[in-house]
Parts: C-alpha cells; structure tokens; sequence
C-alpha cells in the first residue's frame, strides 16, 4: 500500500516537474519585461476593505477611486491643490455657507449614462446617510441639491476653508445613481440600514473615471479594463493590481519582469535596486508625519508633562538623522504643517541644541537625567520601522541624560491606549484623512490628538482661538499667516516633536513612464504608459 | 468501525463547540477595540458613525448577548459576516482555502517521498556519509525558520537562477479563472488548460517545498528511527538468515512496519504546515487562509477569526481520524473497539 502511495507520489512531482519545466522562460522577454505593452501590473500591499467609495477610508482606497470614478474635484500630479473635474467652476455666496457648482458637459459613466446633478445629490446624500467610514468627511454637509441637469448647491452647516480639499477624498465620488438603486442603493436617511449596493461596487465599478472595474478578488487581485465613454487620455487599455504582502518579494518580481510597479515597498527595499538593472527608484514626499507625543498629564506622563522637559526633548533630537533615516525625499517641517500645505515651514537647519537641551533639564530640576518609557507599535511609516524611531530617540535623548526604554507592542493595543490618552511618552505618526490645514488642527489643544495627548484647551487660548481662524477662513494669504504663527507656538511649546515627513520610495520598471506620485490617489494608472 | 468513527464525529461536534467559545472568548479579551481598528481618526470623533458602526456588528449588544447570537447563526450554519471584508465569512474561507488546501497537498506530497526517501537511505547506509548528510537536512528543516528559507530559496531560484516564478498562484500578467474547485491545478486538468495547469504547477513547486521542508524533515528522522529499530528485531534477523536480499527484506518486511509512527508524525506534520501557512503565504504572495487569518487578526475581525478557527479544528481533527483509520489498513493487529 505504502509502496503504491509513494510510487504515484513520485508520478506526482515528475509530472508538475516536467509541465513546469516546460513552462520555464515562455512569459517574459529577455529584457524581464512583457511583450504587451497595453498591461500594465503593479504590485500592491493594499488595505483595501470595500470598493464601495461611500464607505471606503483605507489608504489605498483612491489608487482605485481615482482609476475608476470622477469627483467634482480633484488633485492633480503630486500637488495636493484642488483642481476642476466633473465640475468646471464653482460659485461661493457671502455666508461662505452656499456652494454652487456648474458640471462639465458630455461626460458620461461607464453604463453610457450621462452623469448629472441628480447623480451628484444622489451621490453625496448616500456617503452622508450611510454613517460610514467616508461620512466622516462629509459631517459638515447639511443640503444637498440640483438646481437643474448641471447645476448643484451644497449648503455647508459652518464655513469650512477646506470644503474643497474634502471634495478630493473619495466620499465625494459620484455614482451612477442609476445603477446603484437598481443594484438596492439609497440614499434615503436610513440608508444606514437598508442601502444593498455594496456588494456590488465591490465587484463592478459605477463611475464616470478612465477604467472600469473588471474583477476584484480580496488580497488577490484587481483587473480594471478601459471606460470606453472616458473621453481623456487612457494609455493602458489594461491594469491588473495584484496583492503581493511582502516588500522583497514585490522587489523581486520587479527585477523579473513580472510586475511594473512595485508600490509596498520602503527606503530599506529600494537600497537594493541595482542601477542599469530593471527597475529605477522612484521617491516623492508624502503627507505622513512621525511625531513623538509627550503625555501632558502629570499623572500620566510624569516627567515628560513638563513644558521645559518637552522642549530640551525637542531640542536634542537629531533631526537630520531622522531625515536620513526616513530615505531619500524626506522633508523636516517646523511642526505639524506638512510641507505642501498652506503657510508650511521648515524646520531650521541648526535646530538641535544640545546645550540648550541640557539648559532646560537643568531648569526643570532634571540635570541628572531619569528613565522613561517609550512606546513604540510594531508598525512602519513609508517603510520606516517605529521601533528604529525609537532606538535612534533613545541615543539622541542619552546626551541629556535622558534613559528610554524602549516598549514594544501590537499597533492595535498600542494605538488603544494612545486614542484613551493612557501613553506617557510614544512614537506615532500621523496621515491626513484630507489635504488641508483643517485636517492638521487635530493637535491644538483640546481637538483629537490634542485630547490624547492630554492637553487642554486651557493651556493655549490663543492657540485654540487661532484655529478656530483658521478653520473659516478662506482668504490663502490671510490662512497662511495663521497657519506660520500656529506651527511656531507649537514648535516650542507643545507636548509634541515632531520628527520627519516621510518619503514614499517605491520602485517601477525602467521601461514605465507617467510616473508621478501623488500622496492622496498614489499613481493616476491612466497616465501610466510601458515603452516599447 | 463505524462506531468509533461515529463516536470520532460526535466528539468533533463538541470540539468546535469548544473551539467557537473558547475563540469568542479569547478574541474579547484583547485590550483593543474593534471599533478603533476599523474606523478613521474622523469616523472615531462622529458619535452617529460610531453608533452606527456598534449597531451594525452587534458590539451594541452585551457580550453575553453576542455569544448567544454568535451560537445562535452558528448552529443554522452561518459564520456570520467578517466585519472587514463585508461578506459572509463561509464565502471568504471558501474562496481561500482551496489555495491552501492545494499548497499544502503539495507540500505534503514532496514532504512525503522526500521524507520516506531520505529517511530509509539514511537507515540503510547508517553512520555512513549520506547517512549525516541526510541527518544535517532533516536537522535544517526542522530548525530553519520557514520564512526565512523562503526568502532565500525564492531569492536564488526565482531572481539569481531564473528557474521558478515569482510570487503568485499564477503569472502575474494573467488573471485567476473564476469558478471550479478552486483548486487550480485540478481546475485547470479537468477543463485541458494545459498551459495554465504548467503555470500552476511551476508555481506551486518553490512554495511547496519551502513549506513540506520542514515535514520533510521530521518525517526523514522519524523514518530513520523506526526503520532502524525494526532492522534489529528477530523477524528481520531470521529474514536475513533465510538468505532473503536486504533489498527485500527492507521493502517487504521492513518498510511497512516502521510506517505507523511515520504516519503520526506525518499527520502532525500536515496540520503544522497550516500553522506554517501565515509566513509563507506572506512571502509567495499566496492568497490563502493564512493570509486570511493574519489580515483579520489584526483588523480584530471577530467572526472571522473564529470562523477560521473552526475550520482548522475540524482539520486537525478530521486529519486525526484519518490517521487512525490508516493505522488499520497498514496494521491489521489494530482494532477499533
């Protein structure tokens, strides 16, 4: 019995070996790169839930959204400026509180259908209703409706200078409103509970954008086919996205030929991209900052609540180190404004004082130093380590006597505990939820990393009055000023530092051009071409 | 027979009862909240998305309210929704675990001949050179970290020597065909797509042998140790004395008999390469349950946390249950009363 087995097991691998041999070189050229210059595959670690744009936040989510639907509008190359789309122009009344927007002409879904105000309402009122992730963005939107075929007036409950920006995000995407209901969609206010339409958005797309969804299986693969009523330029007539988790492994499918793009990637996977091989590195700065939170509660983060202790913190870290650990393309901002955003400054170039640093131990009645805990989740930003974060704090922080220890820990209970405001002292990072300047108010005091952090609204009046300013007011010269004088209080008196702007490093094939960055959608695959 | 399989069957039922309660439990206790794991930083600070979120997956409810739920969908058989994919939970494991399923039968197979194989030529020419070769081998397999040799072997035989694939179950520039079993390599024999069925198994070649290393290894010493064991007993003795050919007496006499604990360990084995599962799978891009398993561990995916759970219990048992009735068809002494 025993000999049987083993004798057709052996059957068994000469067969798969012999197909397989015969299989061996038949895909690629010599050149590692495929004869079909009209796919395009890009390798992905995605975080992808739903396809679903009224409920999807997932990081990736626009890579997808800006491929398959239209917003009114839109980011354009690596800017994070608001740029016309399905919209041609929009109108601002006095209040600051009505927004009329005029649609371009001719544009069409991907069913054929002409895309129209209704479609827009309709759009916007299902995100609103369906309490959702992307609702989140649309809280401040209290009416919506269509004047006529073209015309759409969105009633804002207060001003909000970053109405726009949010416009971007793919909670404003619009749907073919047609299929939707006729797949169980609403947009009704119980939407909540009886919308049906995710499971099919999950498997065919709606929307208006260059490509149409083709197929989508979960952490396996996605294939999106040319819109045929897209009338912009579309150079790949075919994507296939395909989940491959693990950063070296993407590289080396790259090397091979075998994909195009490898996305999921970080500095420490790009280092070993041999120049005149397959592949070139590609690096564009991102919205994604890393900051160390020094509890402000006394009883919580003891020492590190001390105002002088933060700031001999923020003074003895080495900032250039951090930039270099970061990669190439890294950016160290003043404070919490990312580089791109409105009034952004950068950090200077001499910042770090150890003496000062020293000074203000000294001051603070710390001159011999004490130990503290530091928090570090196992996670990465853009492909840098936390727990490196931590150990280069660590030596920074020894020249002020300063001993971290540093505690490592699972992202989920980490960040648990860090949302109660429970950590002393911890590594995090933060990335937009939208590009704009409201988005990063969430550290003044009292708002959400502010009440994490444990600090009061109290403890800077003028902070908090400076950002209600800034919230409402639409005049970019008049934002920028109040966006400088809020990155410089919090330069020096916050319970946070903040340490780098991460790069995106990732890396294409040689042969692939149209190739630009953009922090929000990633790549516009339409754009993406394969020379021949 | 029938009997103790009946009786094998019935205790299944009360060990997943205890698998889906003690993983309901366990996954509760975790000092993280689903709902941060699954809503954004502006969904967390909106009381009505919030609301909305807790009502949906029942996290509204006590926890006590939950488990009878859970039990309650359970027992009609339905796993319930993953809370992260949006879908039912039994579509999820039905869409992943042929990927498994077919990586591991792989594994086991080269795991299997290579194991047996190394195992007796080890035996044979004991305390021999081949003999430590073979043991060093088994010794690696055992020892080295799976992910690790994955990393390796997919480094020197897909990128430096260009023999097998990349990552995936097939070419990265085609699509996995949709329906059959799932199983591609049977999928694509039934339907005469030979070139995919070549392209699936070159696929399945470096993946399978990375994970049945390990297997491999456990089975070769295990087959050694036995096989040695049965060499010295009188049987054998009076075979050799009778002037049978070693060659038989090895394949004849003793080869069968050293099988029953190679058969244990072979068992165990299979269930190990689905612990096994999450780096590997991780490493060839390889979209089964252990990828599965990982994304929802993380994402604090209740009901599809348990939801595989079950499902590897009912392996390991089921797998057990085999195991045993093997040891009667190549043991007659075995009974099952």
């Amino acid at each position: 019995m025993m000999k049987k087995i083993s004798l057709l097991s052996i059957l068994l691998v000469l067969v798969l070996s012999l197909f397989a041999c015969s299989n061996n070189g038949e895909k690629t050229n010599e050149s590692g790169g495929t004869s079909n210059t009209d796919t395009i595959v890009i390798g992905v670690a995605s975080d992808w839930k739903t396809l679903d744009p009224a409920r999807a936040y997932e990081v990736f989510g626009n890579l997808y959204f800006y491929a398959t639907y239209e917003n009114l509008y839109t980011l354009e190359g690596s800017e994070l400026i608001p740029k016309p789309a399905l919209a041609k122009e929009y109108t601002v009344d006095e209040s600051g509180l009505v927004y009329t927007f005029k649609l371009e002409e001719g544009r069409k879904f991907s069913s054929g259908n002409a895309v129209t105000a209704e479609d827009v309402v309709f759009s916007f009122n299902r995100t609103i209703n369906l309490k959702d992730n992307a609702s989140a963005l649309a809280k401040g939107v209290v009416k919506v409706e269509a004047l006529d075929d073209k015309t759409v007036v969105v009633n804002l409950k207060e001003k909000d200078a970053s109405f726009l920006s949010k416009l971007t995000s793919n909670a404003f995407a619009v749907v073919d409103s047609k299929v939707v209901k006729e797949q169980g969609g609403s947009d009704a206010e119980d939407a909540s509970t009886t919308d049906a339409a995710t499971t099919h958005l999950d498997g065919t797309s709606a929307g208006s954008g260059p490509y149409v969804l083709k197929k989508w299986t979960p952490n396996t693969e996605m294939v999106l086919e040319k819109n045929p009523y897209y009338t912009g330029t579309v150079n790949a007539s075919k994507i296939i996205i395909k989940e491959i988790p693990d950063p070296n492994t993407q590289i080396q499918a790259l090397e091979k030929g075998e994909i195009d793009v490898a996305l999921s990637v970080g500095p420490d996977q790009v280092k070993n991209i041999k120049e005149g091989g397959n592949s070139k590195v590609v690096s564009s700065p991102t919205s994604t900052l890393s900051f160390l939170l020094m509890n402000n509660s006394t009883e919580i983060g003891k020492e590190m609540s001390d105002p002088l202790v933060q700031q001999a913190v923020r003074y003895a870290l080495d900032y250039k180190g951090f930039q270099q650990l970061a990669g190439d393309g890294a950016l160290l901002p003043m404070s919490f404004v990312q580089d791109g955003f409105v009034g952004a400054k950068s950090r200077s170039d001499n910042y770090q004082n150890l003496e000062k640093a020293k000074e203000l131990m000294k001051k603070a009645g710390y001159e011999k130093g004490f130990t503290v805990p530091l928090t570090a989740a196992n996670y990465d930003s853009e492909g840098l380590s936390w727990v490196t974060i931590a150990e280069k704090v660590k030596e920074d922080l020894a020249k002020i006597n300063i001993n971290v220890e540093i505690q490592t820990g699972d992202i989920g209970v980490v960040i648990e505990d860090y949302r109660n405001g429970k950590t002393p002292f911890l590594v995090m990072h933060w990335s937009p939820d939208y590009y704009d300047l409201s988005n990063q108010l969430a550290f003044i005091p009292g708002d959400i990393v502010g009440k994490r952090a444990n600090w009061e609204p109290s403890a800077n009046a003028k902070l908090v009055s400076l950002s209600e300013q800034a919230k409402v007011e639409i005049d970019d010269t008049k934002r920028a000023e109040i966006s400088g004088k809020m990155q410089e209080i919090i330069a020096e008196n916050s319970p946070y530092a903040f340490l780098v702007q991460h790069p995106k490093s990732f890396a294409v094939g040689v042969n692939l051009e149209g190739v630009t960055y953009n922090d929000l959608y990633k790549l516009r695959l339409n754009e993406l071409k394969l020379s021949k | 027979m029938l009997r103790f399989i009946a009786r094998r069957l019935l205790f299944l039922l009360f060990l997943l009862f205890g698998v889906a309660l003690f993983v309901f439990i366990l996954s509760h206790l975790v000092p993280s909240d689903p709902v941060a794991a699954n809503l954004s930083q502006s969904a967390l600070n909106n009381p009505e998305i919030v609301a909305a979120f807790k009502e949906k997956w029942g996290l509204d409810q006590s926890l006590f309210s939950q488990l009878l739920l859970y039990f309650q969908h359970l027992l009609t058989g339905d796993l319930g929704t993953s809370i992260r994919t949006g879908r039912p939970v039994f579509d999820d494991l039905m869409q992943f675990f042929p990927a498994t399923l077919e990586l591991s039968i792989v594994a086991m197979v080269i795991a299997l001949v290579l194991g047996i194989l190394f195992g007796t030529i080890s035996a044979i020419f004991r305390n021999k050179a081949i003999d430590h070769i073979i043991r060093t081998v088994s010794i690696s397999g055992v020892s080295i970290p799976s992910f690790w040799f994955a990393l390796i072997m997919l480094n020197i035989f897909s990128s430096v020597l260009g023999i097998t694939p990349g990552p995936g179950r097939i070419d990265t520039r085609t699509t996995t065909p949709e329906g059959g079993t799932g199983l591609l390599l049977l999928d694509s024999f039934i339907s005469g797509n030979f070139q995919l069925f070549s392209d699936v198994a070159m696929h399945l070649i470096l993946p399978g042998t990375v994970l049945g290393f390990f297997t491999m290894g456990l089975i070769a010493r295990q087959t050694r140790s036995n096989l040695l064991e049965v060499l010295s007993m009188d049987y054998v003795r009076t075979a050799r004395s009778k002037g049978l050919k070693e060659s038989a007496i090895i394949v004849k006499h003793a080869i069968s008999n050293a099988m029953i604990p190679v058969i244990t360990v072979a068992g165990i084995g299979f269930c190990n390469l689905l612990g096994g599962m999450v780096l590997v799978e991780n490493i060839f891009a390889w979209p089964g349950i252990g990828q599965y398993a990982y994304l929802s561990a993380v994402s604090l995916d209740f009901p599809a946390i348990c939801g595989v759970s079950l499902l590897i219990a009912f392996i390991y048992v089921v797998i057990n249950l085999l195991i045993d009735i093997l040891y009667g068809v190549i043991d007659p002494r075995v009974r099952y009363e």
